[in-house]
């Protein structure tokens, strides 16, 4: 059965791009079919998986404005996942959505088309609690969070709840919180330490291990076009996605 | 002289959200703010179901709960094969696949006219 997870977080910079890209490729690498969707305007997922957002004929956007089904819009990427990309045209789409009664429904009902064809689904969000947000929480089995640990962060999270609890008593009373998977991590200070001790207990969430360590090789990937596990996949940061990964397939962290 | 803030590790200043926290019901009457972060929902009420368009098929599966309405053409791709017994079972008496969850279990089918 296919499980759809959004990879959210309104606060920026908290590696949910990063999360997707390489979440991705390691659980296509274990023979999974995945589905990435990037849901940002910036489209950051669409360029770091080697394609230019500036030259695609198609993208989410004209699957949200119901142009094309889902499948036209797909293209398959080297590291494995296939991709549904972005364009900076997404910001038009969450203006165009946000009159529209079923705006929630959008990006569930045109996965429906595609949903069998594969095991994972990740939403990468924009960092906004925007429309394109709610979208991927409405059509998500599981929300997993990605907390870079530090306080502003930390504030985020609880935001974020708030938030799910909007939409598992509006729109989609099936989602749950899969976890916070830390990221940026560096064990060696205090205050990560705390924020993750204090956002754990404060919040009942699972913290998802290991943790993402911070590294420059994630920051090196995207100019490659390709996932931190094929530009450095003995890295500890690749080796950390590799094990959430696989836990994920074997069904140790959420459903 | 001013007394510099502590850098420390409590977060004394975050608001408390716990998971036990009730959610503002949004039809309450009490005052949530329609054109604040309640503007992003069009959905208003508890039923958590897409709005189903004129024509859709909508399948109410007995597992998850859940609503889907789909196209005829949707419909047709989930409902092969499946099995109708309308006269053996007063509630949910197809037997199909649930958009919704994937597994084969009893819905619902309801035509939108």
């Amino acid at each position: 059965m296919t499980r759809t997870i959004a990879v959210a977080n309104q606060k920026g910079g908290v590696a949910k791009t990063t999360t997707v890209a390489s979440l991705g490729a390691a659980l296509a690498s274990s023979g999974q079919r995945v589905l990435l969707v990037d849901l940002d305007p910036q489209a950051c997922l669409t360029f770091s998986l080697g394609l230019d957002p500036d030259g695609l004929e198609l993208s989410v956007h004209d699957v949200l404005m119901d142009r094309v089904g889902a499948s036209m819009a797909i293209v398959s990427t080297p590291d494995g996942p296939d991709l549904m990309p972005a364009t900076i045209d997404l910001a038009g789409s969450e203006v165009a959505l946000l009159t529209r009664t079923g705006r929630e429904f959008v990006l569930k009902q045109a996965l429906d088309d595609v949903r069998r064809r594969y095991d994972w689904i990740l939403l990468d969000c924009s960092p906004s609690l925007g429309v394109l947000t709610l979208n991927a929480l409405t059509a998500a089995d599981e929300v997993l969070i990605p907390l870079q640990c530090e306080t502003l962060s930390h504030r985020g999270v609880g935001q974020l709840l708030d938030t799910v609890r909007d939409v598992q008593r509006l729109t989609n009373k099936r989602l749950r919180v899969m976890g916070v998977l830390p990221t940026l991590f560096d064990a060696r200070t205090n205050h990560a330490q705390a924020v993750l001790a204090d956002v754990s207990s404060r919040y009942d969430l699972r913290v998802i291990e290991p943790p993402i360590a911070k590294s420059i090789r994630f920051a090196e990937a995207p100019a490659a076009g390709r996932s931190v596990l094929v530009t450095a996949g003995t890295s500890k940061g690749a080796q950390a996605y590799r094990e959430v990964a696989r836990r994920m397939v074997a069904g140790e962290v959420g459903a | 002289m001013t007394k510099r803030p502590r850098a420390g590790t409590d977060f004394d200043r975050l608001r408390p959200r716990t998971p036990q926290t009730p959610v503002e019901p949004i039809s309450s009457g009490t005052p949530a703010d329609q054109q604040g972060k309640r503007a992003l929902f069009s959905a208003t009420g508890d039923e958590a179901t897409p709005p189903a368009a004129t024509g859709s098929v909508v399948v109410s599966c007995g597992d998850c709960g859940e609503r889907s309405a789909l196209t005829p053409a949707q419909a047709l791709r989930y409902a092969v094969p499946s099995l109708h017994l309308p006269f053996l079972k007063r509630d949910r008496w197809s037997w199909m696949q649930c958009p919704a969850c994937g597994r084969r279990t009893w819905v619902d089918i309801t035509i939108q006219l």
